[in-house]
């Protein structure tokens, strides 16, 4: 018997008042204090909402975050943000970490980025997974793809151990890149490699690895016989459920909301997709969740959206 | 005798007096004393906006004025640094997407989405087919044409940007099947549908207006040409679809954009005299001209070797950064892109791109750097 339940994960878009003061102290036309009074503001209201739709877990919208990889690069020695940079097929750009020395975290620093949620043991967080973060970084100290991968899964198990001692439960590493460009078996190889080197600090986090932007079969089928995480996520707006090996030996997310298309999805639709993805993955739980970030979509769109989720996941409680 | 001739892209950031006039905010000193500043270094005879400024209660007309003051402060302004190409910094559009949507049917605005930090737009969704309201340009044309003392190029947001930055939830409804090979390949059929409508419905007709009414340079922005890569031949398509039956100059601006993605499709691309292109944001900031010296210009080697027949839009100055560009380092990206393309005549100096996020004050110098490093690279080449 599978189990349902529903989160959201990644970037959380920011409210209509939130994008107002942000401007504003672009503009210095408001403080830095209202802007973090703004924050807070944002981040109670999409606690209370996970909250109110009996999220199965619940995550901090990473709505401080001006990309997916700047905190960790501004918490690190030896490694800058650079170049502002197209984040993949989206009219959003990101800051191309930059590696120019030895890598050091400074954890302190990373503490305002991860505001401490309640209760522990539904604490989510989602991060940058290392392959991804590798790919799209530029390492000034070296022309090995394997060096680069090394040195940046050392620095994300730094920051999973962090996130270990606040009391974190669940780390989703978010991969979009080999779905989005494919990936030869080499690069798949290091690819397993980086995630057996984040297993050793894993301790009792439940780790999961969201594959979206792309194809997620042609890399599901290379973990189909391992089992390397806990949870593998799965973009089901670019992968066919029926190209997918059956019975994954791994508890399932399904992107099943749109992170980039305002087009709300049809509810009867999702139960029935739901009932497929059942039958053929056959996992122990399947997480109802948005495909990509939904911070491509306006505040309000992105609520509707994770309401969706949360109501059809709880219809199947019923 | 070479000569580079310049050109600036498009935007640039309104007045505070502009943008308060049209939320209906109050105007303060500041904002007199900034327009009387500006009017003085331009040599605009500026008193006459002083007066609607101070006015208590503006009516629609005051208001109209106030906008086309604002356009000839900001065609002064360009006009001031000797580009040889001006328009007036997109003064009368509230922005190149917002404002081409908000004159078309078949669009309702879903709300404020990130591009990145703390730069949002107001995105749209499709929800019908694409139809002019009524032209988006003209009137601006004509009110530049009145007082413009240079040849002017007019920005046009293209057809591909157009449906890129637009949530569907028209074309794609059909295709919304979770998970099924089938409802992934009808996406990529109603994309293709909905981008040549907007060429066909929204673009095509509006350059035809502006070709009407006078214009000769019209520069098609397409930040999101590459975007998505399998997507290139769509957008070389949607250009051509565009200016289908039309005669004039059209070219193309692209920007923080994977410029290999364009080859070779773009060799299929009919009647497009320039690409303007963003470079320095990619460029080191150390003056050279030797190999290896201007790695943001490497990606030009690939227009001299797939033949591109167009001349090169050559973005020297970051619009994201307050660092101000020597006309030296504008001078050595010239030359080297002289040299890779062979001929001076291709190569147009230009700023990355549109300068709204920049103050006036650094817009200004660095458009007077392109047009300082322009001169000191003919100075050069002219020996």
């Amino acid at each position: 018997m599978t189990k349902i339940a529903s989160f959201i994960h990644g970037v959380y878009p920011r409210s209509t008042e939130l994008v107002q003061v942000s401007r504003d102290v672009l503009r210095k036309r408001r403080t830095v204090t209202e802007l973090k009074k703004q924050q807070q503001d944002d981040f109670a209201k999409l606690v209370q909402l996970q909250k109110s739709l009996d999220f199965a877990y619940v995550e901090d919208g990473l709505l401080t975050w001006q990309d997916v990889f700047r905190p960790i690069v501004e918490a690190t020695d030896g490694i800058e943000s650079e170049t502002l940079t197209r984040w993949f097929d989206n009219n959003s750009f990101f800051r191309q970490p930059r590696i120019t020395g030895k890598l050091r975290l400074h954890e302190e620093k990373l503490d305002e980025f991860f505001p401490k949620l309640s209760p522990a043991s539904k604490w989510k967080v989602t991060l940058p997974s290392p392959f991804t973060f590798a790919k799209l970084t530029d390492d000034t100290t070296t022309a090995s793809f394997e060096k680069t991968l090394g040195e940046i899964t050392k620095l994300l198990a730094q920051v999973v151990k962090y996130l270990d001692k606040k009391g974190v439960s669940y780390v989703q590493f978010n991969e979009p890149y080999i779905p989005y460009t494919g990936a030869a078996k080499a690069e798949l190889a290091l690819f397993h490699k980086s995630f057996t080197e984040l297993n050793r600090v894993k301790g009792n986090l439940t780790f999961a690895i969201h594959f979206y932007f792309g194809d997620a079969a042609p890399v599901v089928k290379s973990l189909a016989k391992t089992q390397l995480v806990d949870v593998i996520g799965i973009d089901f707006y670019k992968t066919s459920l029926s190209s997918l090996p059956k019975k994954l030996p791994y508890d399932i997310i399904a992107g099943i909301v749109d992170g980039r298309n305002s087009l709300m999805e049809n509810k009867t639709a999702l139960k029935k997709f739901v009932g497929q993805a059942v039958k053929h993955l056959q996992p122990k739980t399947l997480y109802l969740s948005n495909n990509s970030d939904l911070e491509l979509l306006p505040e309000s769109v992105a609520r509707e959206k994770a309401a969706l989720l949360g109501e059809v996941g709880n219809s199947f409680k019923k | 005798m070479k000569h580079f001739i310049t050109h600036e892209i498009g935007s640039l950031a309104k007045p505070e007096w502009r943008v308060k006039v049209a939320n209906n905010k109050p105007i303060t000193q500041k904002d007199i004393d900034d327009a009387t500043a500006w009017g003085k270094r331009l040599k605009i005879e500026y008193e006459p906006l002083i007066k609607l400024l101070k006015k208590k209660t503006l009516s629609p007309k005051d208001k109209e004025a106030v906008l086309e003051w604002a356009s000839i402060y900001g065609l002064r302004m360009v006009e001031s640094t000797g580009l040889d190409y001006v328009y007036d910094g997109e003064q009368q559009r509230s922005e190149m997407y917002q404002h081409a949507v908000n004159l078309s049917e078949g669009f309702v605005f879903r709300g404020l989405v990130r591009a990145f930090d703390y730069r949002y737009y107001r995105k749209a969704a499709c929800v019908g087919t694409p139809k002019l309201k009524k032209p988006w340009h003209v009137d601006e044309l004509k009110i530049l044409q009145k007082i413009a003392n240079k040849p002017i190029k007019v920005p046009i947001t293209g057809a591909y940007t157009i449906a890129a930055w637009s949530f569907d939830e028209y074309y794609g409804k059909k295709a919304t099947e979770l998970g099924s090979t089938k409802a992934l390949a009808g996406i990529e059929k109603a994309r293709r549908k909905f981008i040549l409508d907007v060429a066909k419905y929204l673009i095509r007709p509006n350059i035809k207006s502006l070709i009407e009414n006078g214009a000769e340079w019209i520069q098609i922005d397409e930040p999101a040409a590459t975007t998505i890569p399998s997507e290139v031949p769509l957008f070389v398509e949607s250009f051509n679809e565009s200016i289908k039956g039309l005669k004039g100059e059209f070219s193309v601006h692209i920007c923080f954009s994977d410029y290999s993605l364009l080859f070779p499709h773009i060799q299929k691309m009919e009647n497009c005299s320039q690409y303007a292109l963003e470079f320095s944001n990619r460029d080191k900031k150390t003056l050279g001209t030797k190999e290896g010296d201007r790695p943001g210009y490497e990606v030009l080697k690939m227009f001299k070797k797939y033949k591109i027949p167009a001349r090169i839009g050559l973005g020297i100055s970051d619009i994201h950064s307050d660092y101000l560009e020597s006309a030296e380092l504008v001078r050595d990206r010239i030359l080297y892109a002289t040299k890779i393309m062979g001929d001076p005549s291709l190569i147009n100096p230009t700023v990355d791109c549109g300068l709204r996020t920049r103050t006036w004050d650094v817009s200004y110098k660095k458009m007077l750097a392109t047009v300082e490093g322009a001169r000191l690279a003919e100075k050069e080449l002219n020996k």
